[in-house]
């Protein structure tokens, strides 16, 4: 599984924060995971916290999922296609183009004490 | 006290970065590159050593092989007479990085078509960009007709998707009408083709599919 590399990359953003803004630790990361992102949320929990050091060491990791959410760039219609993932417009029939659900970003952090 | 800082970065950016850069390096050589991905024993090597011989005569190829340990599908495809990379990691998948320093080594004389065998594994690959130029999901339809629901993001993001060993279909329990109908669900837009790789049933289909697409990425 790859949710190793992804803990390590969202603790090195992490830490990148920590220093730019003069902050001794990260308190808490909040990350955005679509549910097509193809991460899985335990495997990252338990990674996260596996990698965490230096001033993440003691860092909460918050995850918000994403549901999918597409749309048919023919008729306009958005729709939220549920776990059978049917791409496919039910008005028209044509390919539906997915808006959420596929990402997988950093969304913030909180920083805290002054840098020593 | 503590501070909420918004920071919206892709958690991929550094990958994204390289293969974008990649995909820069590439096109200024004119260099296709087809990254093929599927789980372990799908049959991408066979795929290769079929595929490689039938482009022979039209491109000069290389392929850059993944895998976690040996290097016996890099000595495969010598022994079809393509020059072979082998990267070994204990990766679950191939990165840009990894895909930059392989490429280096072709660079004496550059190929026209790079195929990329990614690590078999068919959920992580799916979310690193290689900055290849097309995305291949290979598929033996042994498999199970539910997997592409199961694992949509590879089928999802490919431009075609190959589903191989049809001569195992009367083995397998598997309906291939099923199979296709979930392929499109996910993937509406992929094109797909079915073959069996050791018979060589369908393959003539995708190696011309593959070689229009290679003739459009190198602008003819």
């Amino acid at each position: 599984m790859h949710e190793a590399g992804i803990a390590a990359e969202i603790l090195e953003i992490a830490r990148a924060q920590a220093v730019a803004h003069g902050k001794a630790r990260v308190a808490e990361v909040t990350v955005r995971v679509g549910d097509m992102s193809g991460v899985v949320a335990e495997a990252l929990e338990f990674a996260f916290e596996a990698l965490r050091d230096g001033p993440a060491s003691g860092a909460a990791l918050v995850m918000k999922r994403i549901a999918v959410l597409a749309k048919c760039e023919t008729c306009g219609t958005e729709s939220r296609p549920g776990a059978d993932l049917v791409l496919w417009c039910e008005s028209c029939g044509r390919p539906l183009k997915v808006l959420e659900g596929e990402e997988l970003t950093v969304e913030s952090v909180v920083l805290e004490g002054a840098e020593e | 006290m503590s501070e909420r800082v918004a920071v919206e970065t892709p958690v991929l950016k550094k990958n994204d970065e390289y293969a974008a850069g990649n995909r820069e390096w590439f096109a200024s050589l004119g260099i296709a590159v087809i990254n093929i991905m599927s789980a372990p024993g799908a049959g991408k090597t066979t795929l290769l050593e079929k595929t490689l011989p039938m482009l022979a005569g039209r491109y000069s190829c290389a392929v850059i092989e993944g895998d976690l340990q040996t290097d016996l599908d890099a000595e495969r495809i010598r022994r079809v007479g393509v020059r072979a990379h082998q990267i070994n990691t204990t990766c679950c998948h191939l990165d840009a990085r990894m895909v930059q320093g392989a490429a280096a080594t072709f660079l004496e004389s550059p190929p026209e078509v790079l195929f990329i065998e990614n690590i078999g594994n068919l959920v992580c690959p799916a979310s690193y960009d290689l900055g290849e130029s097309v995305k291949v999901t290979l598929f033996s339809v042994v498999e199970g007709a539910d997997k592409p629901k199961k694992y949509p993001k590879m089928f999802r993001m490919s431009d075609c998707v190959v589903l191989n060993k049809t001569d195992l279909l009367p083995y397998s329990g598997v309906e291939l009408d099923e199979l296709l109908s979930n392929v499109r669900d996910v993937s509406p837009e992929a094109a797909v083709f079915t073959v069996s790789a050791r018979t060589g049933e369908g393959l003539a289909e995708w190696v011309e599919w593959l070689a229009a697409r290679v003739e459009k990425v190198r602008g003819r």
